[in-house]
């Protein structure tokens, strides 16, 4: 791939994914300097993706990815909470299944009433499905694209993405489609 | 209700982005990023050869001298005078391969293959008919170097261990063995090269019969077979040493039936050059094989002084052999000539064909018993005999069929002092 290319494929993904990716760092870290700076490295490692002509068929998957593991890697420094509480414990099933938000931190975050509505309830949910359903609901993400970011089965993304929505549903008090 | 607020939150989330002023910022922060090559060490000669026109030319060098280098020295070895290669051969390349010889040894050894090498030039050009006066001249005056080069560097060479008399041993029966060649050449050649042919193998024995220390036992061997017969109480060591000599004969002589068995299957039908060349051979390994069963009855009866000299008799016979056939091999006719003398040396087999067909008198002569084991060496006239100390007697009695061939074959023959 020559640099040109390479330069036109990253600020096609950079304008398309900058968003998504900090909203989701946003979001896991309830601060907006570390967001922009997990954001910014996310890009690094993108760009040096592209010139060493590394072949990425999902970039969205790709920078989730990356930006997940940054998180990670921000929590372990910070060390006021423990990892598990915010990503599990670790267990290959439970890789998936994380806490969507510090529940004590984003309290900071001036959201707006509705914003918080829909983080509260979310948050309400079990863990395996939080992620899920903040991917499904707020980045639009397939569910195969879900699947490999969370190292699942396309196929237990989609059950996982179906039982959460029940389950939403029936906070939300909206009956469901299926019954 | 709830879904209505829980939709619209969805929606004022996803309205959640980095402002403009952000997203530049960090889009030019990341392009700015250095990104290290992968190509670094490819990047760094780069730069160093373009910038450095020597190394460049320097690296050239290198590439094309051990690319080209082989080919060239393929071509070089396999040249004859007249060649474009052959002065690189004889000026460059020998020279070089002298040059990684530090022992006597070493450079006995060497000498050896530098005048067999002459020989085979010749009898390549003689085989291919252009073996004239001037080439005859040279490649006469190169064998000669050499042979003085090794009479020289032999004397160096210890004659308290074995390594001296296999050298001279090994330097005699190469000859023998080209002389051979040279007969089985001389009856395939056009009459117009035979005296050129002939002139050849006599300057070749004349300058080996003036080098006295390559061709006569020297007192220490002598000496050393004095010491095996005083020995010879002590059965044990001299049956080792025996076993050890005769171990080192039956390799030389297994290889030879080797090479034989796997020439002879790469044969044409019309190659009789080569296959004149595989029968002198396998004549010659057998006359190998007989002096070391004679050799080890010897031994076995007692007789150690006999045993050892039929031992290194067999030696010499079979190094005679396996020079026979590893340079005869190489000798090709490079004209391709049509053969006019095939029909005539077919009509003589005997003589032209297999020219050691001889019977071979083994038994010992009685004439120097005093002087033990020293095999001395007896002149007739010079044009009948040529000295070779270490072949055993061969029976010259002449064939009746095409005379005058075996006639000069006679005055050629290699005999020793214990013939009648």
């Amino acid at each position: 791939m020559e640099i040109k290319e390479a330069e036109k494929m990253f600020t096609e993904i950079y304008e398309r994914e900058s968003d998504s990716i900090f909203r989701y760092a946003f979001l896991r870290t309830s601060n907006r300097e570390q967001a922009l700076d997990i954001v910014q490295d996310t890009f690094i490692r993108l760009w040096k993706a592209l010139m060493t002509q590394k072949q990425i068929n999902h970039p969205k998957a790709f920078l989730f990815t990356i930006t997940r593991n940054l998180i990670i890697d921000w929590y372990r420094k910070k060390k006021s909470l423990s990892i598990e509480s915010v990503f599990g414990d670790g267990d290959d099933n439970d890789n998936s299944s994380s806490y969507l938000v510090d529940s004590t931190s984003y309290k900071r975050i001036q959201f707006s009433a509705e914003i918080r509505e829909v983080i509260d309830v979310i948050g309400e949910m079990e863990p395996q499905y939080q992620e899920i359903l903040y991917l499904r609901l707020i980045e639009d993400m397939l569910p195969q694209e879900i699947a490999k970011l969370l190292k699942i089965t396309p196929n237990l993304a989609s059950v996982r993405i179906t039982r959460g929505m029940d389950e939403l549903r029936k906070k939300l008090g909206v009956i469901s489609p299926s019954k | 209700m709830k879904e209505k607020r829980f939709n619209k939150g969805i929606e004022d989330f996803k309205n959640i982005a980095l402002s403009e002023h952000e997203k530049e910022t960090i889009r030019r922060n990341v392009m700015a990023t250095p990104i290290p090559s992968p190509y670094n060490g490819l990047v760094i000669f780069h730069k160093i050869v373009q910038h450095n026109r020597k190394i460049l030319y320097a690296l050239s060098a290198v590439v094309f001298l051990s690319l080209g280098g082989k080919l060239f020295i393929y071509g070089a070895e396999k040249s004859v005078p007249g060649d474009l290669l052959y002065a690189s051969k004889i000026n460059i390349i020998e020279p070089l391969y002298g040059l990684l010889n530090n022992t006597p040894e070493e450079k006995a050894q060497f000498e050896i293959i530098k005048a067999t090498r002459r020989l085979v030039e010749a009898e390549t050009l003689a085989l291919s008919g252009k073996l004239n006066t001037n080439t005859k001249n040279d490649l006469e005056n190169k064998f000669k170097e050499s042979s003085q080069a090794f009479a020289t560097v032999i004397n160096e060479v210890s004659t308290s261990t074995m390594g001296n008399e296999q050298l001279k041993l090994e330097f005699n029966a190469k000859i023998n063995a080209h002389m051979r060649i040279m007969d089985i050449i001389e009856g395939q050649t056009p009459s117009s090269n035979k005296n050129e042919i002939n002139d050849f193998k006599q300057t070749i024995i004349q300058n080996v019969k003036q080098s006295p220390n390559i061709t006569e036992q020297t007192e220490s061997t002598s000496t050393t077979s004095k010491n095996i017969v005083s020995d010879s109480s002590s059965n044990k060591k001299s049956d080792k040493l025996f076993e050890g000599q005769a171990s080192a004969v039956k390799v030389i002589i297994k290889d030879v039936h080797n090479s034989i068995e796997k020439s002879k299957g790469n044969l044409g039908d019309s190659d009789k050059f080569h296959q004149a060349i595989i029968n002198d051979s396998s004549t010659t390994v057998k006359q190998a094989e007989q002096l070391l069963n004679q050799a080890d009855k010897h031994k076995q009866e007692g007789n150690y002084p006999e045993a050892f000299i039929d031992l290194k008799n067999s030696n010499s016979k079979g190094e005679e052999a396996k020079t026979s056939i590893e340079d005869g091999l190489k000798i090709k006719n490079t004209e391709a000539a049509t053969n006019t003398n095939t029909q005539s040396a077919t009509t003589t087999p005997n003589n032209v064909i297999n020219p050691t067909t001889p019977a071979i008198n083994n038994t010992p002569k009685t004439e120097n018993k005093e002087d033990t084991k020293v095999i001395k060496v007896e002149t007739k006239t010079e044009n009948n005999n040529v000295i070779n100390p270490t072949t055993p007697a061969i029976n010259n009695t002449p064939k009746t069929e095409n005379n005058r061939n075996e006639e000069r074959r006679q005055e050629n023959r290699i005999i020793d002092g214990r013939n009648d």
